[in-house]
């Protein structure tokens, strides 16, 4: 008598856009440990900085929904000093420092915290621009705050040699906030979130939807290539829209609202990024030539202080309108498909040899190289010299 | 929307596995059962209960036009919420699909657009915990904060430091002489981890069995441990708001009391149906949830789970709130109509044999019988005896065996030598009435990861009496002959080894201490138990034994050497000149992976890691030192304390424990062993149970685990809390001791109703010897006394030996 073979179990995996897809991208070994094996990162600063802007901005909005009328701009900000100085007496509930605090709170209890002073400084800093500089053009147009979408879609069958997926389809979650052309009608021309969009999308009539996400991160250099974060962006709103569009009730989406946070407050490296694209001609946003931001930023060098920047000038650069159509989206969520197989494909090898780095291919980029916590034994870490071999790590 | 009578055609047209064969008479009973009356499934093993309560989800919007994000279903663990999704969607796309492309004819008026405003993904699938945690995050207050769910290790810690210690738990023999009871042996708690753990129970306890402390308190017996362990619950309580913080007993009471007090009204506003897995194992505080939601909305409710399946009591699981469900929801939710009970009986999973075999060993005891679902539920049936035409799954099923030798010693070569003729070798033949039959491995591709050992506990070493070394239990011979076979053949057992014992993990532990805390300066100055204190030792010895191996890279410098720059706080080249002022532990824990190639690259060695480094993640939300090292005095000194105290001495202790849920895939050559809680809901082609390898005499510590003497600690606290709790007198309704009968009788139940194709039963042979001591609930004793594999006659035991 045979025995049967043991069934797998019935899944139809989960992806986050974010969380899953764009971390493959970013390296596929890297991902392995972070998100298959859910290790910590040992310095999440940047996940402290990109989880607190959410959090501040999301109850700034409840904050700003649920109040009758709304709390008038620009909402007061008294931050509460380190321990064991007490916070400052008699703020209100929509001062930037208690939502804040409330928010930092909430990150303290999962364990991540901000590595130093300075980094919490700085993305309060941040955090009052975005409440006060883009919450006065934006929470007026958002029409659904938060959004949890849901699609599924079908994993390409595997390149002829490679085990086939786990299934045959996989589930794409994404949260998103959404405006609506009935509330981008309604604001005023000055509000520069609706121009942006009007300049971007002319052709935008009748009833649609825009869907906005934040980015706790600078804006990226303009880039045709596949793997940059230009394009990775531009891949992820496209298939933001595609998933908001498989939402009953949902109107088309005619365009993406990527809102980059470092923008409003840019630090040193920023500056630096941004002077190096622009001499290279990938900054997408200058300033106008022989204007104020012009001059500062051309003179600026990387040990002066940070240049007091225009407002439009940092609104800007933080606003970045991406087109969408069904066409485009259609293009993007292929691109994603093709991820979901590769992870898959990889997930399949371990489990059958019973190994983990020799199928989790390592491709990251110097930025992420440099942060990543296995980057002491990565065989080829940036910038994938041929022949590596990685030595012994040192102390500390 | 379509009618009524055209769904099951539907689901035979639309998805493949229903083309040929239908779901049985029972099962579109359960499926079709009219949606306003209460609906009680009674099911048992193998008989697609996940099947029905998809297929009645999908027929709620098919049917009756619900949108399935007005549809909830809760089920146990994770992994069930995530098989249940899974079929929701395949199997709903499949119907929205066919419906799309084939619509009913004549096509009612905006059917189709109705078709499209179901969003298949939309279903509300998860555990309670889950689901209630995402419904606190998102329909909270503006200014509240989202809730951040605590777990064990990070939850044990908030509860030492910050309602233990401050309330003097530590040194309050009146609490140790209460919490006796509460004890393995019952004796005092050997030590404070042990300690921890039972007062972590309790507090638990309180708020899953709704216990009014305030009379708890008040009573006399033990009242100053009473009063402590109260203003403990207090100290903990407070705390964990006072930082956003929640933990699954907490989190349960908060969504019961939001939901009171109508401040979940964007969800109760639109649940439609309430469809609720594995009720068994269902608590007070949790059938409050669910009867309270059906109260306010009076929407459509099922609920579906085995009495015999019961696990979990204690975890505060309570089976009589299924057994007495539709009594209570009668009494507990008035104006709704009485529950309809439907059973699911035919098993499809196990063949004519093993279903003999389980439904004999539950009707076994008649003292178990009155504990069980009444009227007394129909017995399993094979389905071929409800469908002669079924395929069948096997041909020449074989009988259940027993593999039983003097040994466990014996055992494990026989047994490993079994394995090897059926997986590597050309089958192992049995001679059945004459007629032989070879079991073999599946010719396309099958492997050991067919196959399961399960047992009680799967732990390798029996526990250690002073220094003499532990002994070595069956799963730990297994490993080491299947180690010696060629080529060798792994086991995959991340439960059968606490953390601080694997090897890897006391060499990766061992090096970190050395690193920060050379020649134990630090760890000197703590007054640690025995426990962390002998575990340091043999950390540091083993990773000092590893480092003098001098493992590769060893280039530019090695591991030695990287050892002595931490002991010394000295920096190795590159372009740092001066020790940081701080650095994070867990970087340190990530380097020492470029010499452990199993932490790196072994699946099974990430699941070590993780739980190394979640260990030492989750103590910085409540550590002083966030798990970072400083190098300043005294905050040097300080910090290493903190990090010995807060990380190291709770995985010392065992309170961290591995999640093997991080595995994605346990390859298929390894031979997996598991509990048998963990294999509830799980299916192998050849299942091993291990019955009694570690009876070799009747020793009254063992008898608790195989034909109890006494009510176990479990029963001990239902019954101490029994008159402070309403759900008390109905748990009292049988005593402490027959409840700890019951309970092993449900385990066996369960490890016996696993297997597809082969049973096999094994041991040392003294526990069937016609006049053994050994009495085991396992092997046919009933509680009485009287043991049915012996009377009538010499060896009437049930199973084939080998």
């Amino acid at each position: 008598m045979a025995l049967t073979r043991k069934n797998e179990r019935e899944v139809v995996p989960q992806y986050s856009l974010t969380g899953d897809l764009l971390s493959f991208l970013r390296c596929g070994l890297q991902y392995r440990y972070l998100n298959g094996s859910s290790l910590p990162p040992s310095r999440p600063v940047q996940l402290w900085f990109g989880e607190f802007i959410h959090g501040v901005m999301e109850s700034a909005f409840r904050i700003w929904s649920s109040s009758t009328p709304p709390p008038a701009f620009p909402w007061p900000y008294n931050q509460t000093p380190p321990p064991p100085a007490e916070p400052p007496a008699g703020r209100l509930l929509h001062d930037i420092g208690v939502i804040g605090e409330t928010v930092e709170g909430t990150l303290r209890a999962k364990g991540t915290n901000p590595r130093s002073y300075a980094v919490r400084d700085n993305a309060y800093i941040r955090a009052v621009r975005a409440v006060n500089e883009l919450g006065p053009h934006l929470f007026p147009l958002v029409s659904v705050a938060e959004e949890k979408v849901i699609g599924t879609r079908s994993i390409p069958a595997s390149p002829p040699g490679q085990p086939p997926a786990r299934s045959t389809l996989y589930e794409l979650h994404g949260i998103m906030d959404v405006l609506t052309n009935v509330q981008l009608g309604a604001a005023p021309t000055s509000n520069v979130i609706r121009e942006a969009i009007q300049t971007a999308c002319p052709g935008c009539s009748g009833s649609y939807e825009v869907i906005v996400d934040y980015k706790g991160s600078r804006r990226p250099e303009a880039s045709a290539a596949n793997n940059s974060y230009w394009q990775v962006h531009d891949w992820q709103v496209q298939t933001y829209a595609w998933l908001r569009t498989r939402q009953p009730h949902s109107l088309p989406v005619a365009a993406g609202v990527l809102l980059y946070i470092n923008e409003l407050a840019p630090g040193r490296s920023d500056l630096v990024e941004l002077k190096r694209a622009m001499s290279a001609g990938t900054a997408d946003v200058v300033p106008v030539a022989g204007s104020q931001d012009a001059y500062l930023i051309s003179t600026w060098q990387p040990r002066d202080a940070i240049p007091h920047l225009s407002l439009t000038f940092r609104l800007a650069r933080a606003i970045r309108v991406i087109p969408v159509t069904p066409a485009t989206q259609g293009v993007a969520a292929t691109q994603f498909d093709s991820v979901v197989s590769r992870i898959e494909i990889c997930a399949a090898h371990e489990a059958t040899a019973g190994t983990i780095m020799q199928h989790w291919s390592p491709c990251g980029d110097a930025e992420t190289c440099t942060a990543c916590d296995f980057r002491h034994f990565c065989p080829s870490p940036h910038p994938q010299t041929p022949g590596y071999v990685p030595g012994a790590p040192e102390a500390p | 929307m379509i009618s009524e009578p055209h769904f099951i055609p539907l689901v035979q047209a639309a998805i493949p596995r229903f083309s040929t064969y239908a779901p049985n008479h029972e099962q579109q009973g359960c499926i079709l059962h009219p949606p306003a009356t209460p609906l009680m499934i009674a099911a048992g093993p193998g008989s697609g209960k996940t099947t029905v309560l998809v297929l009645r989800a999908l027929r709620l919007v098919f049917v009756n036009g619900w949108l399935p994000e007005q549809i909830v279903l809760t089920t146990f663990t994770r992994k069930a919420a995530d098989e249940l999704g899974a079929r929701l969607i395949d199997w709903g796309l499949r119907l929205k699909n066919h419906l799309s492309t084939t619509p009913p004819q004549p096509t009612p008026a905006g059917f189709m657009q109705w078709l499209d405003t179901i969003d298949i993904n939309r279903f509300v699938t998860g555990t309670l915990d889950s689901i209630c945690e995402e419904l606190l995050t998102t329909l909270r207050d503006p200014t509240d904060p989202a809730p951040v769910l605590v777990e064990g290790f990070v939850g044990n810690g908030i509860l030492v430091r910050n309602a233990l210690f401050p309330n003097q738990v530590h040194s309050d023999p009146n609490l140790d002489a209460y919490l006796a009871s509460f004890t393995f042996n019952g004796t005092p708690p050997g030590n404070f981890g042990e300690k921890t753990v039972i007062c972590r129970t309790l507090l638990d306890r309180f708020v899953h069995d709704v216990v009014n402390l305030n009379q708890y308190a008040a009573h006399a017996m033990h009242q100053a441990a009473r009063q402590r362990l109260v203003a403990c619950a207090a100290s903990y309580r407070q705390f964990m708001t006072d930082g956003h913080r929640i933990d699954f007993a907490l989190l349960e009471e908060t969504f019961l009391q939001r939901l009171q007090q109508g401040r979940l009204q964007r969800f109760t506003d639109n649940l439609r149906a309430l469809l609720v897995d594995e009720y068994q194992d269902t608590n007070p505080l949790q059938e409050q949830i669910y009867f309270t939601l059906i109260q306010q909305t009076g929407r459509s409710f099922t609920i579906v789970g085995d009495d015999d399946q019961s696990l979990y009591r204690f975890r505060g699981a309570t089976v009589e709130l299924f057994r007495d469900f539709r009594q209570r929801f009668v009494q507990q939710v008035p104006g709704q109509p009485q529950p309809h009970l439907e059973y699911l009986i035919t098993n499809y999973r196990s063949t004519p044999p093993i279903v003999s075999f389980f439904n004999n060993f539950i009707q076994n005891d008649p003292a178990f019988q009155t504990a069980r679902v009444q009227p007394a539920k129909p017995p399993i049936v094979h389905q071929w005896a409800a469908n002669p035409h079924a395929p069948p799954r096997t041909a020449n099923p074989i009988p259940v065996l027993g593999m039983f030798r003097g040994s466990a010693d014996i055992l494990a070569n026989d047994l490993s030598s079994f394995l090897a003729d059926v997986f590597r070798g050309p089958g192992r033949v049995i001679d059945v009435n004459g007629q032989p039959i070879t079991i073999r491995r599946d010719a396309n591709g099958g492997d050991f990861g067919d196959a399961v050992l399960l047992s009680h506990t799967v732990n390798e070493f029996a526990s250690q009496f002073g220094n003499k070394s532990p002994r070595e239990r069956l799963p730990r011979l297994l490993r080491t002959r299947l180690g010696r076979l060629q080529p060798p053949v792994e086991v995959f057992n991340p439960r059968g080894r606490l953390l601080r014992d694997v090897p890897v993990v006391q060499q990766l532990l061992g090096t970190i201490l050395d690193c920060i805390d050379p020649n134990a300066a630090m760890e000197g100055t703590l007054s640690l138990r025995a426990e962390p204190q002998r575990y340091f030792a043999r950390w540091r010895q083993e990773g000092a034994a590893f480092v003098a191996t001098n493992p590769a890279p060893s280039a530019p410098h090695t591991l030695a050497q990287f050892v002595q720059a931490w002991r010394s706080r000295t920096p190795q080249g590159g372009v740092m000149h001066n020790w940081p002022d701080d650095w994070p532990l867990l970087e340190l824990c990530f380097k020492l992976m470029s010499w452990l190639p199993m932490l790196r690259d072994d699946p099974e060695g990430q699941v070590y890691l993780e739980a190394v480094s979640r260990a030492i993640a989750q103590a910085a939300t409540f550590s002083p030192y966030r798990s970072l090292i400083r190098r300043q005095a005294p905050h040097g000194d300080h910090s290493v304390k903190a990090a010995i105290r807060d990380i190291l001495v709770p995985i010392a202790e065992s309170s961290v424990d591995v999640d093997e849920e991080i595995m994605p895939h346990v390859p298929h050559s390894r031979f997996p062993m598991m509990t048998i809680h963990q294999a509830k809901g799980l299916e192998f082609p050849l299942v091993i149970v291990d019955v009694a390898s570690d009876y070799t005499g009747d020793y009254a510590a063992q008898r608790f685990r195989r034909f109890p003497d006494n009510p176990s600690s479990v029963q001990n606290m239902e019954d101490d809390l029994a008159p402070f709790c309403s759900i008390g007198p109905l748990r009292q309704t049988r005593t402490g001791l027959q409840r700890s009968f019951d309970d092993l009788v449900r385990l066996y139940y369960v490890a016996y109703s696993r297997p597809e194709c082969v049973l096999m039963l094994v041991g040392v042979d003294k526990c069937l010897s016609q006049n053994t001591k050994i009495r085991h609930v396992a092997t046919g004793w009933r509680s009485d006394g009287t043991w049915s594999w012996q009377s009538p006659i010499v060896n009437n035991h049930p199973l084939f030996l080998i």
